[in-house]
């Protein structure tokens, strides 16, 4: 099952799409779809092909970080 | 009209889904002139309704009930939002054909269960987010990965 | 557009499967706690494609109750061929998922347990033998391997930066979002042949981009590749670098025989240069040959009595399915004979 809903289910905070990317042209240009499947995290953090729970982690904390550095400026991290 | 779902693998769904461990709602929109994976995705969930005591479907129009696109946060169509005790934040977008109709299954399991089976790192690092997070999958029905 | 609605009730691979095979990851092998389940099975079967199918059919029919690891991909290999004419019994031909579907159900049918989840580490050393996966430990008298194999990377500059950004192992994956545009297929195999005339639904172009001056893919593949007006081939060459900024814009290619390199523009890559087997979790405890694939005997034994091997993982010779499938059922006949001879003890 999709790794993404499963951690939809754990986290309040978390909504996740699984969104065929045929049928809908207009995001697959905005994300640059070329392959599947694609991750988006936030508009921002990208994840090609099937990857492992502990990668999609990961990059889901490098997601907030980068939300964080955007508002809060240099030098929390 | 023809069922997209065959005897044979209506049965198979029967037995997937005979166990579901509560209720859950295949909230799907659609829009008045239907496009034609709207159609099919709308039959889907009703065909699936009618598989298991447990499934109901709604249909919603985009427009026509924009409050509950609002309630669902849905904004494009066809769109599924699987909903269980409550609303996990697991939607579809597309018809879930191919491979991906493995994947609503699921999906309906999951709900159900609201067991998401994760590492304990993983959950750690969830109950620490204080800031939505919008996960987008990209799939194409073709595709085994 | 029009498009039979078909369903699969298989599911795509898991993220986490993929990483579960730990035929790539090295840290997949952590402990996952749980103890998945205290008895013992007579068998547990390694692979979801056709050699795993088959093996487990023929254990459940032989009253067996098999422990089946189907992985991230029921299927296997098959799962991403577009078409297969050379399958007996389908005259039509039929897709791979399709065949795929087919075999899972026809297994189903007899009753074996299925997991589908792939396998973290395999322990040979011990009896009965001890199976992890991410869902617990579980123990078996005998195992056959059925692990296949997985596409060959080149190992080039650009491939990995660029993989779902141009570059490409399914062309029934993501060949939509080719559509009208220029595309390059490195290979000259079955797959790559296959694959390229695939591709020509979408592309406008389709380079078939090989090392050699001939191709390896089947005559019949070659007649129809020949005749499509869409194909164009580049031979004696080698792609050393693909390039590009966002995504993938050009490949260099070298000419093995002039030493010539030259761009070729392209928006696409896929690579379809040969499998490498799925044995890494097996490595030290099995006589592996010198490219990864497990040695066996002619009844397909491996170097631990009790274990076998089925299927790619065993031959690299071949690559078809039917003797995949071939070789799954005759492993499991000789799992019948093993256990019985150890009942005797």
């Amino acid at each position: 099952m999709i790794l993404a809903h499963r951690i939809a289910v754990a986290s309040p905070m978390v909504q996740a799409d699984m969104v065929e990317a045929t049928e809908f042209p207009h995001l697959t240009i905005r994300y640059q779809v070329m392959g599947v499947p694609r991750t988006v995290i936030n508009e921002s953090v990208h994840i090609e092909g099937a990857v492992a729970e502990g990668v999609v982690v990961e990059k889901l904390q490098e997601a907030l970080l980068e939300a964080q550095g955007g508002d809060e400026g240099e030098g929390t991290g | 009209m023809m069922s997209l779902l065959s005897a044979e693998i209506a049965e198979q769904v029967k037995k997937e889904l005979a166990d579901l461990a509560g209720p859950v709602r295949l909230v799907m929109f659609t829009q008045e002139i239907e496009c034609q994976y709207c159609a099919e995705t709308r039959q889907l969930v009703e065909e699936i309704s009618e598989l298991s005591e447990q499934v109901t479907a709604e249909v919603y129009d985009l427009i026509g009930d924009s409050d509950q696109a609002e309630r669902y946060g849905i904004d494009k169509i066809p769109a599924i939002a699987v909903i269980g005790a409550a609303d996990y934040g697991v939607r579809f977008y597309g018809l879930p054909g191919g491979y991906e109709f493995a994947s609503l299954l699921h999906a309906i399991k999951l709900v159900a269960s609201a067991q998401p089976s994760l590492a304990d790192e993983t959950m750690a690092v969830l109950a620490e987010l204080d800031k939505p997070v919008h996960i987008q999958v990209f799939v194409t029905p073709t595709c085994p990965y | 557009m029009e498009m039979d609605f078909q369903i699969s009730l298989v599911a795509p691979a898991t993220p986490e499967a993929v990483a579960d095979d730990a035929v790539e990851d090295s840290d997949a092998a952590e402990d996952s706690g749980a103890d998945g389940d205290t008895s013992v099975y007579d068998l547990i079967v390694i692979g979801g494609g056709p050699a795993g199918l088959t093996a487990a059919l023929y254990a459940s029919r032989n009253g067996l109750d098999p422990l089946v690891f189907t992985g991230h991909m029921p299927g296997g290999q098959i799962a991403n061929t577009e078409r297969m004419e050379n399958y007996p019994g389908f005259p039509e031909g039929i897709s791979g998922p399709d065949l795929a579907q087919r075999m899972v159900e026809q297994v189903t049918k007899f009753g074996p347990t299925m997991l589908q989840e792939g396998v973290r580490t395999a322990d040979f050393s011990v009896r009965p033998f001890e199976i992890a996966s991410s869902s617990g430990t579980y123990k078996a008298h005998a195992v056959i391997i059925a692990t296949g194999s997985f596409p060959r990377r080149l190992g080039i500059k650009g491939e990995s930066e660029f993989f779902g950004r141009g570059v490409s192992t399914c062309a029934t994956c993501d060949g939509f979002f080719y559509r009208d545009r220029r595309v390059v297929v490195i290979g000259g195999g079955d797959s790559a042949i296959e694959e390229g005339l695939f591709l020509t639904k979408f592309a406008s172009e389709v380079i078939v981009i090989h090392r050699r001056d001939e191709l390896r893919a089947s005559e019949i593949l070659q007649k129809r590749a020949f005749a499509n007006p869409t194909i164009r081939f580049v031979w004696d060459s080698v792609v050393d670098e693909i390039l590009g900024e966002q995504t993938v814009t050009a490949v260099r290619v070298q000419n093995v025989t002039t030493g010539e390199t030259s761009l070729i523009d392209t928006d696409g890559v896929f690579v379809y240069v040969g499998l490498v087997p799925a044995t890494k979790i097996f490595r030290g405890q099995l006589e592996l040959d010198s490219s990864g694939y497990i040695v066996t005997d002619r009844l397909l034994r491996a170097s631990v009595p009790g274990v076998y091997a089925a299927g790619d993982v065993q031959s690299p010779s071949f690559r078809q399915a039917v003797i995949a499938a071939g070789s799954g059922a005759m492993a499991a006949m000789e799992v019948d004979r093993y256990l019985a001879e150890i009942a005797d003890d």
